[in-house]
């Protein structure tokens, strides 16, 4: 029982993923809330103080490396830390469940040697700081997209930049570093070949002295091509609104008047009705 | 007593982990609760958008005003108010500071506000939506509106499991607390006994990952033995689950009354 594979099982994600998900959601997802609770200094988009223990995640998934694991540390922040404590925050939320698993999936393939510490290290901090910077460029592009006029504001650009590289290096000392590399190399070693039989898989071996490079998947790669432009449309869809910002200007308000509003007004109720016509019917 | 030490009285972990908890928890009685939770989900979706229609300061505090109007009707926690409030006023201020250096702050403050309370807005919203519908609603309306059964699952069991994880960390928290010796001279800002407590608190989750481990392969055997993945592709029992959700007169009315008062705030502001 103890030792069945992966693979044989009557879910539909499998029983082995099921039980990963579960224990790498709940574990991300007290993590979130007990973080939510420390004190932290924040200004602005500046963080200063314990973001969040990342190394949980990220250990958990360098032990059981499946897409589901991964998949599952963004449903932990979502359910335990937004829904729960109501900052869910809608297609925000979705910014985070396209980037954080297609990026920690693909350092996680790259550990291919569980006893090489120096390669532990550059994965874990390969993860973190690839997710860190994609949400970084996400970011800026938001506002860009949000403040009309941004570039006629003297100072402005460079400003929004600048805070958000500060910030993206911050973040990288503070919760990459202290957080995450240097907890998960205690942690790693630790759970690795307990954690798994308790769950009833086999631990991954890897190669000695197998070199990173071979668990390039290009799959992955793929994945986080993929992911980022997704990522970064849902993350503007939510916070700019989408493509209504990007037609209603003032100069088109100046044009057409405030009159206008009525043609969205109209449309969006035409929408509610059709929505809740299949809803009602469906139910 | 020191200073230091009255604020974290104010913010003693015991007093924001019951605030965060009833949020989560205590919500039966509010407006928002007996609403469907179907209708709740597209008045959200509406209010996603209906702020990015406005650009004169009036109007977007009129909306602002109505949206806290609602959340106040839906007891979000004092906590969560607090903590988005000074993330809001710290992001215009820092801008203001950075681009005192490389150009006109008062500019730079001026052309985000609008931009700022749009955003305020739809957190607002969000907050009262989701924090007055508690999981097991949503997760029925999530279902309804055609979600895998297994995410909805998840939300209900983060429900349940939440509290009791909390417990069980802060004991295992409190028991390493017993069975070590704080540090000799707390420093300077108490910062060695902060840096004591974060440490404690990380090592704390290393018994906690087995715990949560033999506690997710028990609730994934428990479910298959009462037949969970059986009944994810059986009609009935979906029917079964949803039967009781239903849009009522007093749905419509909401949506169509928070139609209004937007139109009047559009008008009239």
């Amino acid at each position: 029982m103890s030792t069945s594979s992966a693979t044989g099982s009557r879910f539909s994600i499998g029983k082995h993923n099921m039980m990963a998900f579960i224990l790498v959601m709940s574990l991300t997802g007290l993590q979130n809330a007990v973080t939510e609770i420390l004190p932290e200094f924040s200004l602005g988009p500046l963080e200063i103080g314990v973001g969040e223990f990342v190394f949980i995640p990220i250990v958990l998934i360098l032990l059981f490396r499946t897409y589901w694991a991964a998949l599952a540390v963004p449903v932990g922040e979502i359910v335990f830390g937004e829904i729960l404590l109501g900052e869910f925050d809608g297609l925000g939320a979705m910014e985070g469940l396209f980037l954080i698993p297609v990026c920690y999936y693909f350092a996680a393939k790259l550990l291919q040697d569980p006893e090489n510490t120096t390669q532990l290290a550059i994965v874990v901090f390969v993860a973190e700081a690839l997710e860190e910077f994609l949400a970084t460029i996400i970011d800026i592009g938001k506002v860009y997209v949000g403040v009309e006029e941004l570039e006629a504001v003297a100072g402005l650009p460079e400003s929004i930049i600048v805070l958000e590289g500060v910030d993206f290096l911050v973040q990288m000392a503070i919760t990459g570093i202290g957080f995450g590399v240097i907890p998960a190399l205690y942690l790693y070693p630790k759970l690795h070949g307990k954690i798994e039989p308790l769950l009833g898989m086999e631990p991954f071996q890897g190669r000695r002295g197998a070199s990173m490079a071979g668990g390039v998947s290009i799959k992955a790669s793929l994945a986080v091509l993929l992911a980022f432009p997704l990522a970064f449309v849902a993350g503007a869809v939510s916070e700019v609104g989408g493509a209504i910002n990007v037609v209603w200007e003032p100069e088109f308000l100046a044009v057409y008047g405030q009159h206008f509003i009525a043609v969205p007004i109209v449309v969006s109720a035409v929408i509610a009705i059709i929505v809740w016509y299949r809803v009602t019917r469906s139910a | 007593m020191s200073v230091l030490d009255k604020l974290r009285e104010a913010t003693s972990v015991d007093a924001i982990k019951t605030d965060l908890l009833r949020t989560a928890y205590e919500n039966e009685g509010s407006f928002l609760h007996r609403l469907d939770p179907r209708v709740l989900l597209l008045w959200y979706g509406i209010f996603l958008f209906i702020p990015w229609l406005f650009y004169d300061t009036e109007v977007l505090l009129g909306l602002l005003a109505f949206v806290s109007i609602l959340a106040v009707l839906s007891r979000v926690s004092l906590f969560l108010v607090g903590v988005m409030a000074f993330s809001v006023a710290s992001t215009l201020v820092s801008y203001a500071i950075v681009t005192a250096f490389t150009g006109d702050p008062v500019a730079a403050v001026r052309a985000l506000i609008p931009f700022t309370l749009k955003l305020t807005i739809i957190s607002v919203s969000s907050l009262a939506v989701f924090s007055s519908m508690g999981p097991k609603t949503l997760a029925r309306g999530l279902r309804s509106l055609g979600l895998p059964r297994q995410f909805t699952f998840l939300i209900t069991y983060g429900y349940r499991m939440l509290p009791v994880l909390f417990e069980e960390y802060h004991d295992l928290v409190n028991s390493y607390r017993l069975r070590s010796a704080p540090p000799d001279s707390p420093g300077r800002f108490r910062w060695r006994h902060y840096l004591y407590l974060l440490k404690l608190s990380m090592r704390a989750f290393y018994p906690m990952i087995f715990n949560v481990a033999k506690r997710s392969r028990v609730t994934v055997e428990a479910m298959e033995t009462r037949g969970f993945s059986h009944s994810l592709n059986d009609a009935a029992s979906t029917e079964l689950q949803l039967a009781d959700l239903q849009v009522r007169p007093v749905d419509i009315g909401f949506v169509g009354g928070s139609l209004a008062v937007v139109a009047v705030i559009a008008v009239v502001l």
